[in-house]
């Protein structure tokens, strides 16, 4: 197993991590790198996080040797006196076992001794510090191959593939963040394609962009890249908000989203404050008219009240009601914006989203196209309704599974783009949205956030986060949201702000057994290949569904 | 052992360093820098080594007088430099020593006795003195005093890198000059003073 030995430990502590001189040049390690310290019966296994250049007397290093003294000489100098100390953020540590290919080491390899562990103690002065082998990938990220392993990169320095745990990655809410341009819209099909596929979920993708289920071309390439429906087929829904509505004006939906009136609660409407520029009087008139009309009836009867007066008025209905007439019709003006929604409707013909929650039941992903729907009101008020709604069901199925009268329900992931919309400080208590990132775990239902702008999504919500993928970020309140309630934030601080713009992440928290930033895979079509075998396009869309995908060919 | 070509005797010794006078009609004279051994006259394989420190033409009497003179022939000039009562003094630094067990870099357990000979190294003798062990000799060079150290360590080197080269060990210089480096570090005026002092002394390390 190739060993390339870089340095030897020359101090350091648990807080504030290892220090190593470096024995090999400063070029040929990078920050990030993941490396491996070997010390009696341990290895702890670290990530470097700085480097600094040494001298053993500044006037070594202040003086160009070379020109006062003989070039060999000065050679001999330099190498001994001036000097690259690499700082190691240590994270989990090991017991050194047997030989690996020998038949102690496979019982070995079954003991609770051989399972990796958070560093505890420290290596011995002088331990030989090394990048880590492909051997040692293997043993802290497992196999790649493996059920419920999902490969997103490689390491930068010798290519291993890296693969995050799908099954912890779907345990607690995940987000995945970096600045516009650093790929987080590709890494996340990555991601939810390995998901999707892995049938360890169902995923419910709140697509604002159009960009999930049949793919677009990258700004940057020219390439067209193919979309999850177009590869996944059966196993994904696309759904498009309204009556028909096409996506990417041309590719008709599985199924249409609309919204009857009576889905509508006050909550959803005190949620939409600042886009609907409600008063503090809202709640009040809220109250009175639920009260008046009833939970399902409120909607429809106060949009139809007529103005002027007498009975069945807007004015006589505040009055009985001790609401100020003019707070009420200002209400009434504001919530029409609401009521003149297409999407909207006193009656569906089909119960839409009893329709997305059986799909999603069923073990299918739904990919919720809003199409020409892009305004913030309307991303707010469909996502809050239907994710209640499946709240409510996810719920009341788990009580059922722990009562002993039905099923465990399927595991739902539901991702949420520009998320700081639905999780700011301010929005964050009125929405489903953070109730699931805090709770619904054990109910089967976590997040997906995916958002550019983690410092304004509420820190309660980010602390909930297990797993987290960053691309570059350069904001520092963005740096700090993303890296909350992790161990060595400080240390990782640097290397976010340093990531390569594109192409380069940072693996973080509950589904990666460390820290690592990687290399992400291309989201290409040697992904599909890698993900589904030669299969060009899935078989039933290319049979069955080809006019529907192209409807004007 | 070879013990030809003594050309001076011991005057005076303490356990770090002895002072032997010679006379200069004697045919090898040590030089600055010299490494030169001194058998123990009691014990037939114990020999101490050492480094010459300093070389001193000391005056006598006589000599002032005819550094006087207007002119001095040069029957006085050869009479007073062979002939003179009072010899040159060399200050030699002890070094280690050997004895059946083979070479130390440690100080000798005992002092040369009063007029015990003094012998110049062959190239092989300071090859197998100073390729022992670890370069332990240099500490005692290093922490001389009242001596131009870096003048003595350029000097030093150069010869003994000679000496090793002729003996197939032409890294020795190197590892000699890494292990000053190491030993100096903590110093870093003494030696870069050193270390110009070896560039002067063109020593080669190829």
């Amino acid at each position: 197993m190739e060993q390339k030995t870089i340095g030897y430990i020359t101090g350091g502590s648990l807080k504030t991590g290892f220090l190593v001189r470096l024995t090999v040049p400063a070029d040929e390690i990078q920050e990030g790198g993941f490396v491996v310290v070997q010390s009696g019966n341990y290895k702890f296994y670290g990530l470097i996080t700085d480097l600094r250049l040494k001298a053993s007397d500044s006037r070594f290093s202040e003086e160009k040797n070379e020109l006062r003294l003989q070039k060999d000489i000065a050679l001999l100098l330099n190498a001994k006196t001036l000097y690259t100390e690499l700082e190691i953020l240590p994270s989990l540590m090991q017991k050194v076992g047997p030989e690996p290919g020998t038949e102690d080491y496979a019982q070995y390899s079954q003991s609770v001794d051989s399972y990796p562990i958070p560093v505890k103690t420290l290596p011995a002065h002088h331990a030989v510090v090394r990048i880590a082998n492909a051997f040692d990938v293997w043993e802290i990220f497992g196999d790649p191959k493996a059920k419920a392993k999902f490969t997103v990169g490689l390491t930068r320095e010798q290519n291993h593939p890296i693969a995050i745990d799908l099954e912890k990655f779907i345990h607690r809410s995940s987000g995945i963040f970096g600045a516009t341009g650093t790929g987080k819209s590709y890494l996340t099909r990555l991601i939810l394609a390995g998901l999707i596929h892995s049938k360890l979920a169902s995923v419910l993708v709140f697509d604002m962009h159009d960009e999930y289920a049949f793919g677009d071309t990258s700004p940057d390439t020219n390439i067209r890249v193919p979309g999850l429906k177009e590869k996944l087929g059966s196993h994904v829904k696309v759904c498009a908000l309204g009556r028909g509505t096409d996506i990417q004006r041309k590719l008709r939906p599985d199924f249409d989203l609309v919204i009857e009136q009576q889905d509508i609660l006050p909550e959803d409407i005190e949620m939409l404050s600042r886009e609907l520029n409600l008063r503090e009087t809202t709640s009040n008139t809220l109250a009175a008219l639920v009260q008046s009309f009833g939970e399902k009836k409120w909607f429809k009867t106060f949009m139809e009240l007529k103005s002027g007066n007498g009975e069945g008025t807007l004015e006589s209905w505040a009055q009985e009601n001790r609401i100020i007439p003019q707070a009420a019709e200002s209400l009434q003006g504001k919530l029409s914006r609401v009521f003149n929604k297409s999407y909207i409707l006193e009656k569906a013909p089909t119960n839409c989203i009893q329709q997305i929650i059986e799909t999603l039941q069923s073990g299918c992903s739904v990919v919720l196209s809003f199409g020409k729907y892009e305004s913030d009101l309307d991303y707010l008020l469909v996502t809050n309704i239907l994710t209640r709604k499946i709240r409510e069901v996810w719920e009341k199925r788990t009580n059922d599974f722990h009562g002993g009268t039905g099923k465990q329900p399927i595991s739902l992931v539901i991702a949420i783009e520009e998320a700081h919309k639905l999780l700011n400080r301010e929005m964050a208590g009125q929405t489903s949205f953070a109730m699931i990132a805090r709770e619904m775990r054990k109910y089967f239902v976590t997040l997906l956030v995916i958002d550019q702008r983690p410092s304004q999504i509420y820190d309660e919500v980010m602390s909930q986060l297990g797993t987290r993928i960053s691309g570059w970020l350069g904001d520092d309140a963005d740096i700090s949201a993303v890296l909350s309630g992790l161990a060595g934030r400080e240390a990782l601080r640097g290397m976010l702000s340093r990531l390569q713009p594109k192409e380069e992440v940072l693996l973080l928290g509950y589904g990666v057994p460390m820290p690592l930033p990687v290399r992400s895979r291309r989201y290409d079509e040697n992904f599909w290949k890698d993900l589904l075998g030669d299969q060009p396009i899935h078989s039933t869309m290319k049979d069955a569904k080809k006019d529907w995908m192209f409807p004007d060919e | 052992m070879n013990h030809s070509n003594a050309f001076g005797r011991i005057i005076s010794a303490n356990s770090r360093e002895c002072v032997a006078g010679y006379r200069t009609s004697e045919k090898e004279l040590p030089q600055f820098a010299s490494i030169v051994r001194i058998p123990v006259q009691e014990e037939s394989s114990y020999q101490i080594y050492g480094l010459v420190t300093d070389v001193q033409i000391e005056q006598d009497d006589f000599l002032r007088q005819i550094a006087a003179a207007d002119s001095i022939s040069d029957e006085v000039l050869s009479d007073n430099r062979v002939n003179r009562n009072i010899p040159i003094v060399i200050r030699i630094l002890f070094l280690g020593f050997q004895n059946e067990s083979g070479f130390s870099h440690l100080l000798p357990p005992k002092p040369p006795l009063s007029l015990d000979s003094i012998y110049l190294c062959t190239l092989s003798e300071i090859a197998g003195f100073t390729s022992h062990g670890n370069f332990g000799y240099l500490r005692h060079i290093l922490r001389v005093s009242n001596v131009p150290i870096a003048e003595l360590l350029a000097v030093h080197l150069r010869q003994t890198a000679i000496a090793q080269t002729a003996n197939n060990h032409s890294a020795w210089i190197k590892n000699a000059i890494e292990e000053i480096i190491d030993l100096m570090r903590d110093d870093s005026a003494g030696l870069l003073e050193i270390l110009s002092a070896l560039g002067d002394a063109d020593i080669s390390m190829e």
